[in-house]
């Protein structure tokens, strides 16, 4: 009788452990998402700031690109941000990724559409000043290398002010309608099977 | 007693199953001695927070005594530039850098080797995930080859030189603009 309790004591604890390790084992074995890994989920609206919905903000030290996974408060002149209708705010490294990202909508923000989006805004390098994305001047293929070290298409609010950066730095001249997939390709440094994936 | 003998052996095995699931959980490697860590989805380098898995050309990280987990870099030039920096003075366990010869160039896996053993090519046309890089390799015969088709400097550990690594620019960028 005794026996008869301690193995069915045994069973019962043996039973409790691998019902226990079973429940944590998915956590720890489950299939990773192995094509998205968000690293940078888009940061909430803080009515705290005083800032319109649709403004601006300064990059959190800690935001995250998620194109890239860099730190766009780390290269700031080179910064861009995307603020969805809600306010949810997404931190660029460079416009090069801002734009990746707008072309590429359903790989990085699965569930998302660029009807959400209400704003973009890439840095003026010379000024550090938030610009709209889509009245910005671009200058593709200078000598400065941006936060990528591949030339990540520097910004500017004023026509004047690209034109003079280019002189100094090399490049040419692009408005935001000219920055299209086939420009943006050698752009991008990822690795070629996920240049694949996400091409239309 | 003859009831109790298999609702014994079936405690004793569950008791065997739950113990060999329990130690399955813990870290294989606690117990081992430095190895390199590997690559996933989630790894980010420590300099600027890139994602190590997304981008192309060899990544490296470095295990400074008394730190839990590995440093990573994107690429081998932030390696050198950190391993060469004057201000660097952190006790370093060990250091591992991919191997070229043997890692697939866009989504290079495992392969880590101590790069004091290892081939350099400096100036080659291939990009790593931050562009110019230096490529690595473990056997010289791999790095030569690398030469033969992207061109570049074959180098050893000890040639190479802070300013071959500025992260600014300078040399590496001079040369291909």
């Amino acid at each position: 009788m005794k026996r008869h309790l301690w193995a069915l004591g045994l069973l019962l604890t043996s039973a409790a452990l691998a019902t226990g390790t079973w429940m944590l084992w998915p956590e720890k074995v489950g299939p990773a998402p192995e094509d998205i890994c968000l690293v940078a989920p888009p940061l909430p609206y803080d009515p705290a700031s005083g800032l319109a919905l649709l403004a601006p903000r300064p990059v959190p030290v800690d935001a995250r690109c998620p194109v890239c996974g860099m730190f766009p408060a780390r290269s700031p002149r080179w910064a861009a941000q995307l603020i969805f209708h809600n306010g949810d705010t997404h931190f660029f490294d460079s416009p090069v990724s801002l734009y990746l990202y707008l072309q590429a909508m359903a790989r990085f923000s699965p569930g998302r559409s660029l009807s959400e989006v209400g704003a973009t805004f890439v840095t003026d390098l010379g000024s550090g000043a938030w610009t709209p994305a889509a009245q910005a001047h671009y200058v593709q293929g200078s000598r400065a290398l941006g936060p990528m070290r591949n030339g990540n298409l520097p910004a500017f609010a004023s026509l004047e002010a690209a034109r003079q950066f280019a002189r100094e730095q090399g490049g040419l001249l692009l408005r935001a309608d000219q920055i299209t997939p086939a420009l943006l390709a050698p752009l991008d440094t990822r690795s070629a099977q996920l240049h694949s994936t996400h091409a239309k | 007693m003859t009831l109790n003998r298999p609702s014994r052996i079936l405690a004793a095995l569950l008791a065997c199953l739950a113990g060999a699931l329990l130690s399955g959980c813990e870290p294989a490697n606690t117990a081992k001695p430095l190895a390199p860590v590997e690559i996933d989805a989630r790894s980010t380098c420590d300099l600027d927070g890139m994602l190590l898995a997304d981008y192309p050309g060899p990544k490296a990280q470095i295990q400074y005594t008394g730190q839990p987990t590995p440093t990573f870099f994107c690429d081998t030039v932030e390696l050198f530039h950190t391993l060469l920096a004057p201000e660097q003075v952190k006790p370093i366990a060990a250091v591992w850098v991919q191997d070229m010869g043997k890692a697939d160039w866009e989504q290079p896996r495992g392969n880590w080797f101590d790069p004091k053993t290892g081939y350099f090519v400096l100036g080659s046309k291939r990009k790593g995930s931050m562009g110019p890089t230096i490529a690595s390799f473990a056997q010289e015969a791999d790095a030569k080859k690398f030469v033969e088709q992207y061109g570049g400097q074959l180098l050893r550990y000890g040639d190479i030189k802070p300013a071959m690594v500025d992260l600014s620019g300078g040399a590496l960028h001079d040369t291909r603009m």
